[in-house]
């Protein structure tokens, strides 16, 4: 199934080629060649993230790129893996801002509501972020943007599993202010049928205990005082879910978890001058999470970050243009394994210079970070980029970097396990990508190696038959990346796109500690080699079909790769129809998807059923309450 | 033109990579017409459901899932013993609130016994059985007939291991007292303190029981708090006849007593093995190379060796070490996940 798969990828790019050489007419827009943006790393690859008809992030990153999403169930615990890396090793970036959590490393992707992203994009470059640290693979990059619209949305979901959501924004603008509220609420029963396989009669049984409550606000300002621009947001979600059990547990006691998230963003803007700008960011996050179990003590933990950050950016001369940038986090957080609290605070420098000829047919980047953190100095990160126009079409990227992750505070203070005496990961990694762009077509090819050295990881002693932080071991990743966009129209009517994306990745153990041996050289648990999405979308005036099939390889539960932890590969396909109703100034949208439409049996984890068909009717209304600006 | 040639180069490499990544499976061929040899009990990771009961038959390379051939199923999450009671098979499966039972013989499930965690199953006469239990203060009684849960005995404490002497039972708990429960009556009757972090009790000839506690640990510090302790408790009188004070303490370790010499070798859970015998002062009799460590220790009688088992980063197949008693090395076992003891079916 897998190469049968990845053959019916690589055939459809030949289609596509092929399909190049029909010479029609050009609606959709093509891709324009870019230089990689300047607070982005030269070199690397930026992958915007349509978020298609998902509703939430792990759907979006699940459906439209060939990352690997770890989830428990559609509701519960959902890490981004990129490249073959774990997931702390992936930052998730909100307007800059690392939402990765101090205490774990992880930032859970089914916190976040796509009805409060503008903008999304992966990115794979090691310096992603500006701030901080621990982007040794790569970034989720989630964006706000004010738009000067006076709107109404309104947002209505329905799917099976008495699923339901409802989104609602309105928006203003006047000369100098623009202004948003938006709300958003979710909930699901989630008891979908699965085959409950540890019983003789493999009966057909509802997972229990998976509930999901959400709620969330976010509220953004922007004004504009001559040279000077201001952007504000706040936003508030809480979450409580039900933890559902493997198949093979009987539980009883009601796990549940809330989550309690508040953020708070102030950007400021000011023109120096038409080469010259500076920004400043103020961000504070606070955030709860509250176990419950009827068996246990409830577990309650709690983090709070306050950030500071100025950016400078001048344009030194025609060729030369330097950015360099100042960020101060403080970190404070209480948990059951750290009751007193801890704090850190986290300095960092960073510097760029991006050069470009006077052809402007190649630029050179060279940016470097240094960071100091409770009086130490953390490894340097330097980052080379080098971009180069070979033709009208093809282009040159390559990239390489130092980088390193901080221990977080569970690894550094949980009492037991906790070490103070960890150092840093420490990533290298080197990536070449090819690209090749017409009006209609964007085809790119990248190959990338990643080392890491000192891994994180907990492992029992001898001495005590305790788990502890430990820096265990050096992995190395090697893979290539596939990815093609296709927009192409026939006799003006008829539009049609064609994503695809493939990733083969090889992510082994080439150290271990000496009681992990059964580790060398075997790829990293629930790291699948092969992953690849194929989506296509054909709209015909208002109407529109579209087919997104998803396919993960092989992976294995056990560190030794044992035939008996084997995870069969899976293939899914999803599709949907939608009718679109305008008038002159709103718009209306009715969708209904099909999610699974083949009905396949399949785990992300292992004995951790995931939901057969499912269905998904969504109404989008949008009006245009502005009587001088029609759409 | 340029384009097509890179439509081939791009296919040519595209095959190339879907074919080179192929790799096959592994298969076991291991075949058993019995199920006589060795079970070994793996936990499984928690939360995993990957437990299972593996067979081993000695002299051979032959380990397969036993359960799982017997029976077509997967057994569970955290497999944490399995007792030879009335020619079943109990195996207690503790985070699936399950005991499976199974026939000696053919290994086919005969019944499940659903309960709230339980840990140890030990049959108490002919026709019951106790069941100790995490998140509980109660015994449970199985009537081994019906195979079902009869009645219960409260004990003020979660049960850990027990053990049966003139129709008292023993019973280990998390505080650091062992409860002692009349098995005529099923009353709680007495209780007895020993010492933190009691793990195993095992019946000793002349109605005694040999008392292994592990000691207590500082959370924060990972410091010793309380050193482990073998008791020697008098079952008619419930009282310490002699009580030692071990070298050092841990969270967990593991028992055996040999019968057929007197001798007792127990573990912290690191790699050295100590030899106890009565009113001697107990002595290192092996060290496991660096790298190894001993989650449970099982005594063969029959042939006189200890396996060993080995949990490694317990999220891979672990290791049971055989030796004899003269401290050689017979055979390395890859079992299931977590494996922490063994029970023999000669």
């Amino acid at each position: 199934m897998k190469g049968l798969y990845i053959i019916c990828l690589l055939f459809c790019q030949g289609l596509i080629l092929e399909a190049q050489n029909l010479n029609d007419t050009l609606l959709l827009k093509g891709y324009d060649f870019k230089w990689t943006k300047s607070n982005h790393p030269t070199g690397t690859l930026s992958i915007s993230l349509p978020f298609g008809e998902s509703q939430t992030l792990s759907d979006a990153i699940g459906s439209q790129t060939s990352l690997f999403v770890k989830q428990y169930s559609p509701s519960n615990l959902a890490t981004v893996s990129m490249r073959g890396m774990g997931a702390q090793h992936t930052s998730m970036l909100w307007n800059g801002i690392n939402l990765q959590s101090c205490m774990n490393g992880l930032k859970d992707l089914n916190l976040i509501p796509l009805f409060f992203i503008d903008e999304a994009s992966i990115e794979t470059g090691a310096n992603s972020s500006l701030m901080g640290h621990g982007t040794i693979a790569g970034t989720v990059q989630l964006k706000n943007q004010l738009e000067n619209e006076k709107r109404i949305k309104l947002d209505i979901n329905r799917a099976s599993f008495n699923n339901q959501s409802i989104g609602f924004s309105i928006s203003g603008v006047n000369k100098y202010f623009k202004h948003r509220t938006r709300i958003v609420y979710r909930s699901g029963e989630n008891d979908f049928e699965f085959v409950n396989y540890f019983k003789r009669e493999l009966p057909i049984e509802r997972i229990q205990n998976n509930q999901l409550k959400q709620m969330g606000l976010m509220q953004e300002f922007s004004w504009v005082i001559k040279k000077h621009s201001f952007y504000f947001n706040t936003w508030l979600m809480q979450t409580s879910r039900n933890l559902p059990s493997p198949t093979g547990v009987v539980n009883n006691s009601n796990e549940y978890q809330e989550d309690f998230n508040y953020k708070m963003y102030l950007q400021h803007q000011f023109k120096i001058s038409a080469k010259s700008k500076l920004s400043q960011k103020l961000c504070y996050i606070d955030e709860f999470l509250n176990y419950y179990n009827n068996a246990l003590l409830p577990s309650h933990s709690r983090s709070k970050s306050a950030i500071l950050e100025s950016e400078w950016n001048t344009q030194l001369n025609p060729n030369l243009e330097f950015t360099s940038n100042a960020n101060f986090t403080h970190q404070l957080a209480f948990s059951d394994g750290y009751r007193m609290g801890v704090t850190r605070n986290v300095f960092t420098l960073f510097q760029r210079l991006d050069w470009y000829n006077n052809s402007r047919r190649n630029k050179l980047s060279f940016s470097v970070r240094e960071l100091f953190y409770d009086n130490r100095i953390a490894p340097l990160s330097p980052e080379l980029g080098l971009e180069k126009k070979l033709s009208k079409k093809w282009m040159l990227k390559s990239n390489a970097a130092l980088s390193f992750r901080l221990p977080t505070f569970n690894d550094l203070y949980w009492q037991p396990g906790g070490n103070g005496d960890l150092k840093p990961e420490k990533g290298r990694k080197a990536e070449v990508t090819a690209l090749y762009n017409t009006r209609h077509w964007e085809f790119s090819v990248t190959a990338f190696k990643h080392v890491v050295e000192n891994w994180i990881m907990w492992l029992p002693t001898q001495s005590a038959a305790i788990w502890i932080a430990q820096n265990a071991k050096q992995v190395k990743s090697n893979g290539l990346e596939f990815n093609q966009t296709l927009h192409k129209a026939f006799f003006q009517k008829h539009h049609f796109r064609v994503i695809t994306r493939y990733q083969f990745v090889k992510t082994i153990n080439t150290e271990t500690y000496q009681n992990q041996l059964v580790q060398l050289g075997k790829q990293l648990i629930y790291t699948p080699n092969h992953t690849g999405v194929l989506n296509l979308d054909y709209r015909y005036k208002s109407f529109n079909v579209f087919a997104e099939s998803q396919y993960i390889g092989v992976r294995y539960s056990q560190s030794d790769q044992h035939i008996n932890s084997k995870l069969d590969d899976y293939l899914l396909f999803n599709s949907g129809v939608s009718i679109r109703l305008n008038t002159k100034r709103h718009q209306g949208t009715l969708v209904f998807a099909v999610k699974n439409i083949f009905n396949r049996t399949y785990q992300v984890m292992e004995n951790r059923p995931m939901p057969l068909r499912n269905y998904q009717l969504t109404l989008k209304i949008n009006i245009n309450y502005d009587s001088k600006n029609q759409r | 033109m340029t384009q097509k040639i890179n439509v081939k180069i791009f296919f040519f490499l595209s095959f190339l990579l879907a074919f080179s990544a192929c790799t096959k499976d592994e298969k076991i061929t291991v075949e058993a017409d019995n199920y006589k040899g060795v079970f070994i009990v793996n936990e499984g990771g928690f939360n995993k459901s990957n437990g299972s009961i593996g067979l081993y038959k000695p002299g051979t390379n032959d380990y397969f899932d036993a359960y799982k051939k017997a029976n077509n199923l997967p057994l569970g999450d955290v497999v944490q013993s399995m007792s030879l009671l009335n020619n079943n098979y109990y195996i207690v499966v503790n985070n699936s609130n399950k005991i499976e039972v199974v026939n000696q013989t053919s290994f086919k499930n005969t019944g499940t016994i659903n309960l709230t965690s339980p840990r140890y199953i030990f049959k108490v006469d002919a026709n019951k059985a106790y069941v100790s239990h995490l998140f509980s203060n109660e015994l449970s009684v199985v009537d081994l007939n019906s195979n079902t849960v009869v009645s219960k005995i409260n004990i003020n404490h979660w049960s850990e291991h027990m053990s049966v002497v003139n129709k008292k039972v023993f019973v280990g708990t998390n505080s650091n007292k062992v409860m002692v429960v009349d098995a005529v009556n099923q009353v709680l009757v007495d209780s007895i303190v020993i010492g933190k972090g009691i793990n195993k009790i095992l019946a000793l000839p002349n109605s005694k029981l040999l008392v292994f506690n592990t000691g207590d640990v500082d959370w924060n510090s990972g410091a010793v708090k309380e050193k482990g302790r073998l008791s020697v408790v008098l079952a008619d009188s419930n009282k310490i006849e002699n009580s030692i004070e071990l070298s050092s303490g841990s969270y967990g370790g593991s028992i055996i007593y040999n019968s057929k010499t007197g001798k007792v070798y127990y573990s912290f859970g690191d790699n050295k093995i100590y030899e106890y015998t009565e009113n001697a002062t107990p002595v290192l009799w092996l060290e496991l190379p660096s790298g190894q460590s001993i989650y449970g220790m099982s005594l063969d009688e029959t042939n006189q060796q200890i396996y060993i088992s080995d949990a490694g980063d317990f999220n891979a197949a672990g290791k049971v070490y055989v030796y004899d008693l003269s401290k050689k090395l017979i055979k390395t076992i890859t079992a299931g996940i977590v494996p922490n003891g063994a029970v023999f079916n000669y």
